[in-house]
């Protein structure tokens, strides 16, 4: 198991940087502006998320058979890394809102 | 011993079909050779038995079918012919995740004595097939699919990559393809060749030539 998540993490760390940006990014703006403007962060996080997932796709995918030969599917991988990554930017917005 | 046989392939791309009468077999202590032109299918025909390619097929591992077999720990590992490493991983880190002995693999290959903690990316294209190649046969399974296997590797580590492919079928079944057909037909034990969507068992390395892959 643990072994498992420390292959997803790796699997999310070439996708890191860009998830804390656009997290920070989203962040920053629902500080300024509160709940006004969640709906159009929300598409906008969502948006950022399909082009990261084509991105990956396009110049990552022979990585893939990294994680294959480890038994892991791609379902599996960008699942956790979707499902986690969202948690995280509906974390940061629920505590941003608590602190206002 | 263990066995696996293909058949009932049917792959096609926009209409243009590019394998329809496939069968193929391979066991524990048998290197099986697969040679074919470009564009044939072989790569194809590895990811299919793979299961990261999906069409109509059968591929039975000790007469039991399984349609994605590297889902299942211990049946199935797969060198592609490019490389697949993360170039961020380090060796230490690499032989961690699939639970080989660094030592052992320094005591084949002494060039890595000091490579422990280098990270893949900055191996030279050699150095990084030879692990690739390392960790995909050495790692516990059934079968080896090894696509390519002698790209980039120079004369001397070809041929110790020969004695290791030898000594490691005692522990598995290998499926191998590589244009540099003599290397592979120096080491395996039976050999097919793909060719016109199908795959025909060469008996003699005359059927090289009659069946159109190569002139001796």
């Amino acid at each position: 198991m643990l072994k498992t998540i420390r292959l997803i993490f790796t699997f999310y760390k070439g996708f890191l940087l860009a998830s804390i940006i656009i997290t920070s990014c989203c962040g920053l703006i629902f500080w300024e502006y509160g709940l006004s403007v969640f709906r159009a962060l929300f598409w906008l996080k969502i948006s950022t998320l399909a082009i990261s997932f084509y991105f990956i796709n396009t110049y990552k995918a022979r990585e893939y058979y990294y994680y294959h030969n480890l038994h892991l599917s791609k379902i599996l991988l960008w699942c956790s890394l979707l499902i986690t990554d969202f948690l995280l930017f509906i974390f940061l917005i629920v505590l941003l809102h608590k602190l206002q | 011993m263990h066995t696996l046989e293909a058949s009932g392939i049917r792959l096609q791309f926009g209409g243009r079909v590019i394998l329809s009468d496939i069968y193929l077999a391979a066991a524990t202590g048998r290197i099986t050779g697969l040679l074919g032109r470009n564009g044939e299918g072989k790569s194809c025909l590895m990811k299919i038995i793979y299961g990261t390619l999906h069409c109509e097929k059968s591929i039975q591992i000790d007469k039991q079918s399984y349609d994605r077999t590297y889902s299942r720990p211990g049946l199935m590992q797969y060198l592609p012919q490019f490389n697949f490493i993360p170039a961020s991983l380090s060796l230490k880190r690499i032989f961690k995740d699939f639970e080989l002995d660094y030592d052992l693999f320094q005591s084949r290959f002494p060039e890595f004595a000091a490579k422990h903690t280098a990270v893949a990316g900055s191996l030279s294209g050699g150095e990084l097939r030879l692990v690739e190649l390392y960790i995909t046969v050495k790692r516990s399974s059934k079968f080896a699919l090894l696509d390519e296997p002698f790209t980039h590797l120079n004369p001397v580590q070809t041929e110790k990559v020969k004695t290791f492919l030898t000594e490691e079928k005692a522990n598995k079944g290998m499926l191998i393809t590589d244009h540099l057909y003599r290397h592979v037909t120096g080491i395996c034990d039976s050999l097919y060749i793909l060719s016109a969507g199908k795959t025909h068992p060469a008996k003699s390395i005359a059927d090289i030539q009659r069946l159109g892959y190569a002139r001796l």
